[in-house]
């Protein structure tokens, strides 16, 4: 169990930087914490990496200015129901 | 500096030239909790002007960041990450996430405050390198600056022990 628990720690740690992801195994290795707490840690960071991307517009903008458009015009029609043809007549 | 403009058009006033008096890395509003003739009231012309006239307060560490920076500067030689988590852990007693201290090196590092590299590797770490950190002078400074203020504005409090010898 615990040597899947580090296995899922190490494919969770391979979003990192590589250099960081040398540094934070290290650091579990070196402290030797449970596989868990090392899967706690190491999906902190990583979603503390991720969350730091939405600090730009760039995020925002690709998603509600180009991916929920597209959505809904792959869906064929406009929120609230409304047909896609309404736009045009 | 568009928007400084526009502030100084709409208040109508104009701004002095000089940074204001100010105790270090407080609101200027806080002025009266020290004296102007204490060694922490300096004038501050560097004093970002943006940051004076739309927030009224000047940026300075947060206490985590202030926490690492000491952390890391006691450490000298051996500051890395494992080690400054340890040593955190231990002044404070609290938890610090491994997340917590590498995105805050991370900020620091941008910021100019520290700079960091990779280290060799040990046995001991399953032959994986370590993240070494050193405080830059920058980081120094502004480390300083914090521990004043917080000094600072600190004095009267309640909670603080009076360092000299009360008459008995």
């Amino acid at each position: 169990m615990t040597k899947a628990t580090w296995s899922i720690v190490d494919v969770a740690a391979r979003s990192l930087h590589p250099a960081e992801r040398e540094a934070v195994l290290g650091d579990l290795n070196e402290r030797g914490e449970s596989a868990w707490q090392g899967l706690l840690d190491v999906l902190g960071l990583v979603m503390r990496r991720q969350a730091m991307l939405w600090r730009s517009w760039q995020p925002w903008l690709t998603a509600f200015g180009v991916t929920v458009p597209c959505s809904f015009l792959l869906i064929g029609g406009l929120p609230f129901g409304l047909p896609i043809l309404s736009l045009v007549t | 500096m568009t928007e400084v403009r526009a502030f100084r058009q709409s208040a109508g006033t104009r701004p002095r030239k000089t940074g204001p008096r100010t105790c270090r890395g407080l609101q200027r509003n806080h002025s009266n909790l020290c004296h102007p003739k204490d060694s922490c009231w300096v004038k501050r012309p560097g004093l970002d002007s943006l940051r004076e006239y739309h927030h009224n307060v000047v940026i300075m560490l947060g206490e985590f960041e202030y926490v690492l920076i000491t952390a890391a500067a006691s450490l000298a030689e051996n500051a890395y990450g494992a080690a400054i988590r340890v040593r955190i852990e231990a002044t404070t007693g609290q938890k610090c996430s491994i997340g917590a201290l590498y995105t805050t090196i991370e900020r620091l590092e941008k910021k100019g405050l520290l700079t960091t590299w990779m280290g060799e590797a040990t046995p001991q770490r399953g032959g994986r390198a370590k993240r070494m950190v050193r405080i830059t002078a920058k980081g120094v400074r502004e480390a300083k600056s914090f521990y004043d203020a917080v000094t600072c504005v600190s004095r009267g409090a309640s909670w603080v022990t009076p360092r000299t010898r009360s008459a008995s």
